[in-house]
């Protein structure tokens, strides 16, 4: 065994300090056009991503929230702050980091993460990069792993140019365009033809900054038969105004390359959540999503994946627990495009102490997806009766040539397997606790181990309250 | 001639390859016994000279009647008189037996039937296999037991009235008088047919009322012995360890 | 008047672009063809109708421990609504047979609305043959403690036939018990939307709902869309789907061509049997051996 994981002393209150609020830039609150174009040049913008920002603010003002989720009521976009720059440069060295901002990223652990097992880690606080590193044997190996601003006047700028909302258009929902126009931070990765990334990269979203929003952008492309593991961190503390995530995240899997997209987001549980993801998958490859949703208020997040390549593949793997307070709503889309495409579906959603879970998808198979296969299981499982939990699937399909499997199970923890658990000495508490961790394990069993525990560490919490 | 003819047979199931050449002559009106333990690619054998697709033959021929059936779909093979108990038969919910062997006869023959003739000569071919009649209107298989479903295969083999029925594990999991009565319906298919039987068992409860002509042991995807029914004592007294050495 | 009606809505809304939270009918004044009660005994009715708008309006009510069957057909050209009222109170049961044979230029909303108090019972058999367009909605509130509901639809699509059924189970009761299971195949250019909802409230402990479809693709222009939702603000109940939407299965066909047939043939026999396992739950066997020959 490795030494004492920092993962297993993880306490809610870890992620519920806040640091005082030391930032350099702090825009006005609201969102109008000066706003917007001040926040261009602040942050020295090429002229097209000034234009592109204005016309997806324009779309912004012309689209509506949706009325077929929960509610965003509480959201109130006339007082967010789109922009916080923190008070320092981005750094390629994690002492120059200011110590308080390396105090937060301490606590979560950020570093010893590095140290241990990852390839590289970008760490977010609040609207920018405050620092970026990926290891040198990965970089030898041409694998480019930049924040979003470094990557839009960089070597591969055409590239961003070429990629950046172009797959998740401002003109996709109100939250895209909001992003679109106010985006700030987030990750380029590009792996180039071949390269297989052994370890993970990570990058880790902070947002400490009372009121704001935090907008990154997150753009990799997988090049040609290479494959990579990218690991997605979020939290933030816990003030009473309401924050908003609205990140976007845009992946590109090429022929024959494989991605895994993880993520475990923990945000404090007055966080609207409204992220968009989406990947391409060209012909013969793979994309994989692996998804814990335990924070926020409330949560719009359903990845989608469009297989456009023949023999293309999605997996997605995902578990939701909505406690008090908490109306998450996640799930997952596919399209199917290519021939001989497949995509699997295994969710898990638990609801517990009043809190709502819905698991919505779409698997939708078109005319051209012959031979298409598509398989999709969600479970839901219900730990009281003040909770709710819905199950909101469809399926579209227009080939005969498919194969499409769909079932979901409804249920509660039986009183046969507690009864069991407490026959071996173990506490009611414990072994509902132990059931539930059970029930989440599609997911556990797909993260790197510290990531495993820390999953299992909030279960925990959400259950009895303490970490044992 | 011999009506069956399996010539050095490889047959790959996905990647794995199950059968790794395999010979096999069944003449006419010959009764052969395939034994091994579980997983040696019995069941496999089978399917291949059903034409299964998913069992892909990747050297080797399999000769029917004089003819190449390598490459032939599996309804020309059933028509050419290729019949295949299964171990697990499937369950069709809304086709009734009755209406799923009729459509069977009427695939074979090119013709519709009379109802009555037909309805006449299955309720006959029940009673030989002590079946109950409301079964003819039940839908395929839906929740028979593991007997009725057994039986049930039997009927079509009767009905369709093949020159070969290979038996896959007809008799695993049946009681003493399911295996009777089976027993009693592959003896009237000899009367009456003249038919060729290829029977794949593990246990020899079922071969007690026949007469067998070969009998042949399969470990790995290979025979590794060839033998007339004394064979089969010898299996029942010394299992199959000792049998690849002799 | 004409009129754009807005019927079969999804009772949780999804994504707009799916297009199945609700289905739109044009529609126009109607004429009202007599209504018939229902409280004992069976009754079989015949709907017949050439208006080019026409509605009726069924209500079926027994008495406390009485059981009723009714098979209702409807023969009929033009537009029609026709609304069927069940109320099943203590210790009764409704069996209600519907078969509708569409003209390929008719329109057909069938809407039935029912609540079982007590431990009442609702037995629904729906057959969709002939090839107009086809809304239905069944809406049943299980209100009483024990009550129960059990749903089969058979339909086969076919040309440009547009079936859109909407199943709506909401359990209020205690022990409330639902069935639902939907067979068909779709052919030709045939489109169908299923939308089922098992909603168990809060209050319904120790409720149990399944909801089951299968569709079998067999045209090379289908649309089918398929939303089964399981809704629930209660902690004790066991709520199933199962959904298996394609082509033959490899299985399926092996077996059928193990034994000589086609796999057109087989195709045919699975399509009319997703039909026949729904007319093979119907008691009458006059009923029931009128409709197997009419599938053949």
């Amino acid at each position: 065994m490795k030494e004492k994981s920092y993962v297993e002393d993880i306490n809610r209150s870890i992620y519920d300090i806040k640091d005082e609020e030391k930032d350099a830039y702090r825009i006005e609150e609201g969102l109008t056009k000066e706003i917007v174009e001040k926040l261009s040049s602040e942050k020295n913008d090429p002229e097209w991503m000034k234009e592109f920002r204005l016309k997806a603010l324009e779309t912004y003002n012309k689209l509506g929230v949706p009325d077929w989720g929960p509610s965003i009521e509480g959201l109130d976009m006339e007082h967010i702050v789109t922009y916080v720059r923190p008070n320092t440069k981005m750094q390629g060295s994690w002492d120059e980091v200011p110590q308080d901002i390396k105090d937060t990223f301490d606590r979560l652990g950020i570093p010893q993460a590095e140290r241990k097992s990852l390839a590289g880690v970008g760490a977010q606080y609040d609207s920018e990069l405050v620092y970026h590193n990926v290891r040198d044997d990965v970089a030898k190996q041409g694998v480019v792993y930049t924040d979003m601003e470094s990557a839009l006047t960089g070597e591969y700028a055409d590239m961003v140019k070429e990629h950046f909302m172009k797959l998740v258009t401002p003109a996709d929902h109100k939250f895209a365009a909001l992003h679109g126009a106010v985006w700030s931070g987030g990750s380029f990765v590009y792996v180039p033809k071949g390269v297989q990334v052994e370890i993970p990269l990570q990058s880790y979203f902070r947002l400490n900054a009372k009121g704001a929003g935090q907008f990154e952008h997150t753009l990799i492309i997988v090049d040609e038969g290479a494959s990579l593991h990218f690991i997605e961190g979020c939290s933030a503390p816990k003030y009473n105004v309401a924050n908003l995530h609205a990140g976007c995240v845009e992946l590109f899997v090429k022929k024959n390359a494989k991605l895994r997209y993880s993520t475990i987001e923990n945000w404090s549980k007055n966080m609207y959540n409204l992220n968009t993801k989406r990947v391409i998958v060209d012909e013969g490859g793979t994309i994989e999503w692996v998804s814990g949703s335990f924070g926020s208020h409330v949560s719009y997040l359903y990845p989608m994946s469009v297989l456009k390549g023949d023999n293309s593949k999605m997996e997605f793997t995902g578990v939701t627990f909505a406690a008090n307070g908490q109306n998450l709503d996640t799930g997952a889309k596919v399209v199917h495009i290519g021939k001989n495409t497949s995509s699997y579906m295994n969710t898990r959603s638990i609801s517990k102490g009043g809190g709502i879970s819905t698991f919505r998808s779409s698997v939708v198979v078109k005319k051209s997806a012959k031979h298409s296969k598509s398989a999709v299981s969600c479970q839901s499982l219900m730990l009281d009766s003040e909770s709710r939990s819905d199950t909101i699937p469809a399926m579209d399909i227009r080939t005969k040539d498919a194969a499409i499997g769909h079932e979901a199970k409804i249920g509660s923890i039986s009183d046969d397997a507690v009864f069991y658990l407490m026959s071996r000495g173990m506490s009611e508490e414990d072994a509902r606790a132990l059931i539930v961790s059970g029930f989440a394990d599609n997911v556990s069993k797909e993260l790197p181990l510290e990531y495993a525990v820390e999953m299992n560490n909030l279960i925990r919490l959400e259950m009895v309250g303490t970490v044992g | 001639m011999s009506l069956l003819e399996v010539k050095d047979l490889y047959v790959n199931v996905e990647e794995n390859e199950i059968l790794k050449g395999i010979n096999l002559e069944v003449g006419n009106d010959e009764t052969h016994v395939l034994m091994g333990p579980n997983g040696t690619g019995k069941s496999t054998l089978g399917y291949a000279i059903t034409g299964n697709p998913n069992y892909t033959v990747t050297s080797g021929k399999i000769m029917f009647d004089g003819e190449d059936i390598t490459e032939m779909s599996v309804n020309e093979r059933a028509k050419k008189g290729i019949f295949l108990s299964f171990q697990n038969p499937l369950e069709v919910p809304g086709v009734t037996l009755s209406a799923f062997i009729r459509s069977a006869l009427e695939q074979k023959t090119g013709k519709r039937m009379r109802l009555f003739e037909y309805k006449k000569r299955l309720s006959e071919t029940m009673k030989l296999l002590s079946m109950d009649e409301s079964y003819a209107d039940r839908d395929l298989n839906v929740g028979f037991s593991g007997g009725e479903k057994k039986k049930a295969e039997i009927l079509q083999m009767l009905m369709l009235e093949p020159k070969l029925a290979i038996l896959d594990e007809t008799d695993s999991g049946l009681d003493v008088d399911a295996v009777k009565t089976v027993s009693n319906g592959i003896r009237i298919y000899k009367e009456q047919c003249k038919g060729s039987l290829l029977i794949i068992t593990h246990s020899t409860r079922i071969l007690e009322s026949l007469k067998v002509d070969a009998t042949h042991v399969m470990e790995s995807g290979v025979i590794v012995r060839d033998g007339d029914a004394s064979l089969i004592n010898e299996i029942n007294e010394n299992g199959f360890e000792d049998i690849a050495k002799v | 008047m004409e009129k754009n009606r807005i019927i079969n809505k999804l009772p949780a809304k999804t994504w707009y672009w799916l297009n199945v939270n609700e289905a739109k009918l044009e529609w126009n004044d109607a004429s009202e063809l007599p209504e018939t009660v229902i409280t004992s005994g069976d009754e079989s009715i015949c709907i017949e109708s050439d208006n080019a708008y026409s509605e009726k309006t069924v209500k079926i009510a027994p008495d406390k421990g009485q059981e009723v069957t009714v098979y209702m057909d409807y023969q009929f050209n033009g537009n029609l609504e026709v609304r069927t009222e069940l109320n099943a109170v203590e210790d009764s049961v409704i069996k209600l047979v519907q078969v509708q044979h569409t003209k390929s230029d008719s329109v057909l909303y069938n809407r039935i609305k029912g609540e079982c108090t007590g431990n009442g019972r609702i037995e629904i058999i729906q057959v969709l043959l002939g090839e107009g367009d086809v809304y239905t909605e069944d809406a049943i509130d299980l209100v009483g403690e024990e009550s129960s509901l059990k749903i089969d639809i058979g339909y086969v699509g076919q040309k440009n036939q547009k079936t859109d059924i909407n199943v709506v189970a909401n359990h209020f009761g205690k022990k409330t018990l639902t069935d639902i299971t939907v067979s068909g195949a779709l052919r030709d250019a045939a489109q169908k939307t299923f939308k089922g909802t098992i909603d168990f409230k809060n209050g319904s402990t120790d409720s149990v709902g399944n909801e089951n479809e299968t569709v079998l693709l067999l045209g090379d222009d289908i649309v089918n869309k398929s939303v089964p939702l399981i809704l629930c603000a209660e902690e004790n109940v066991v709520g199933n789907h199962g959904a298996s939407i394609g082509d033959l299965d490899e299985d399926t066909l092996f077996y059928f061509e193990s034994r000589g047939i086609d796999k057109e043939t087989a195709e045919n026999i699975m399509a009319n049997a997703a039909i026949s396992r729904v007319v093979n739950l119907i008691q009458d066997e006059s009923v029931r051996e009128s409709l197997l020959t009419e599938i053949k």
